[in-house]
């Protein structure tokens, strides 16, 4: 045994530490569902509409009791149905109702507001619920910059190098006594200050890029002189990234996006990276 | 009038029943080794999935986002309070929340309130807590017992001088007699 190990040569390339780099792929996951494509939203509508023309009737028993407040407001607030009546030539079909219910189309019931008076303490808890809208201001003055942009998709940390332009951030291993993740993340740190909480997806590397020269060169190229950057994925959870150096310039950009501002290559490289939603 | 005679009734109330499943009885079976499955009838007004009346409920949480979710409740409009976006225990990294106990002044918080002093556990606890402060010093200890018994001695005192002059209140009062027995 130990012959065979003295016979393994002992010749071992060093690799110099100039040519390893860290790399963050900080993603902002979507804040709202995504958008629907024409089709889905007639599909989901078609399945909506037939759930509610197949649900049972509203059993207002069960949740009104006879004789209360409450039930006469409920009732007040109902429509109903239109009732059959002799003699009388229905348009659209004659009426089937039971138990105040149309039984040939969709119950539809209407929830009664509570009406408080102006300027009282309840006007502040009662006021209705209103989504709140999907465009926010960050997207009308396309602030790139801005967390709040694009909410139903992913978006993904890029920084300006003045040499290479827009890409990920990418950072020097000054020592071999970190790891590539904490590399990054310290990175991450030193150039959008302490104010920013990510997590990392896993301490093992999602991608290699490799350069020569300061360009991206293919993925099985096994010269000499390469230089690899280490691509460490990571979601941004909370806080924001606040550039302690003023001139650094960084987007907050989606896929699409993305494509027009790093070089085709890069793009390239990294498109399988990025997520479609 | 010309009316049809039905001669065999029972045969023609099986083709009228509604079946969900398998063959019409008579059918052979031989070809197949397979069991037969029961017949079951669908009854009258089970032929539609069960699909409980539901609102879509519009949910605000407490940061102000809102979400739209089913709800059999009839409210078309809800506003929390308390959930994921101000608990501590979805957001380890904020320190300005508080958790709110929705029943705070509910029946328990009042039970409790009233009752906390026969929480045996709670008062093993303090009275383990008690013993080692007593380990560690018994002066003090002597200089408290001097304090409770003299409690004990006042409010002995205090209870004598309620008790003074009491008359014990009589309740239910006496049992009416018939009518006609008192009127002899």
């Amino acid at each position: 045994m130990v012959q065979s190990r003295s016979i393994t040569p002992k010749v071992k390339e060093t690799i110099p530490l100039e040519s390893l780099r860290s790399t963050l792929l900080l993603a902002r996951n979507p804040i709202v569902t995504p958008d629907l494509t024409p089709f889905e939203k007639v599909y989901y509508n078609y399945q909506e509409e037939l759930e509610r023309r197949l649900m049972w009737t509203f059993p207002q028993y069960y949740y009104f009791r006879k004789g209360t407040l409450s039930e006469r407001r409920f009732v007040a607030a109902q429509k109903g149905p239109v009732t059959k009546q002799p003699g009388v030539f229905y348009e659209k079909g004659k009426p089937d109702v039971v138990h105040n219910r149309e039984r040939r189309l969709k119950q539809e019931i209407v929830i009664p507001r509570q009406e408080t008076e102006e300027g009282s303490s309840l006007d502040e808890i009662n006021r209705p619920v209103i989504p709140n809208s999907r465009i926010t201001k960050a997207d009308e003055i396309n602030d790139i910059t801005s967390l709040e942009r694009k909410l139903p998709r992913t978006l993904y940390l890029l920084i300006k190098d003045s040499k290479l332009g827009w890409r990920l951030p990418s950072f020097s291993i000054e020592n071999t006594s970190k790891g590539l993740n904490e590399v990054a993340e310290e990175g991450l740190r030193k150039l959008g200050g302490e104010a920013i909480n990510t997590w990392n997806v896993s301490n093992t590397v999602t991608a290699v890029l490799k350069f020569q020269n300061d360009k991206l060169v293919k993925s099985d190229d096994s010269s000499s002189d390469l230089t690899r950057e280490y691509i460490i994925k990571s979601h941004i959870l909370s806080g924001s990234f606040k550039p302690e150096d003023s001139n650094l310039e960084f987007a907050w950009l989606s896929k699409e996006e993305l494509k027009d501002y790093v070089s085709e290559d890069y793009f390239n490289a990294t498109e399988f990276l990025l997520s479609d939603i | 009038m010309f009316r049809p005679t039905i001669k065999s009734i029972p045969n023609l109330s099986i083709l009228g029943r509604r079946l969900a499943s398998g063959r019409a009885p008579g059918q052979a079976t031989s070809d197949s080794t397979l069991k037969r499955r029961p017949l079951k009838k669908i009854k009258l007004g089970k032929a539609r999935p069960a699909i409980y009346y539901q609102f879509n409920c519009k949910t605000e949480l407490s940061d102000g986002s809102v979400i739209i979710r089913r709800s059999q409740y009839p409210k078309d409009e809800l506003r929390l309070i308390q959930d994921q976006r101000n608990h501590p225990l979805w957001n380890p990294n904020r320190v300005d929340l508080e958790v709110i106990d929705p029943n705070a002044g509910g029946r328990i918080a009042r039970f409790k309130q009233k009752f906390s002093q026969f929480d045996i556990e709670e008062n093993i606890k303090q009275d383990l807590q008690q013993e080692g402060q007593e380990e560690s010093n018994e002066e003090a200890l002597k200089s408290e017992k001097e304090e409770e018994d003299l409690d004990n001695l006042m409010m002995d005192e205090y209870l004598e001088l309620l008790g003074q002059n009491v008359q014990e209140v009589q309740k239910g009062g006496k049992v009416q007699t018939k009518a006609s027995r008192r009127r002899k």
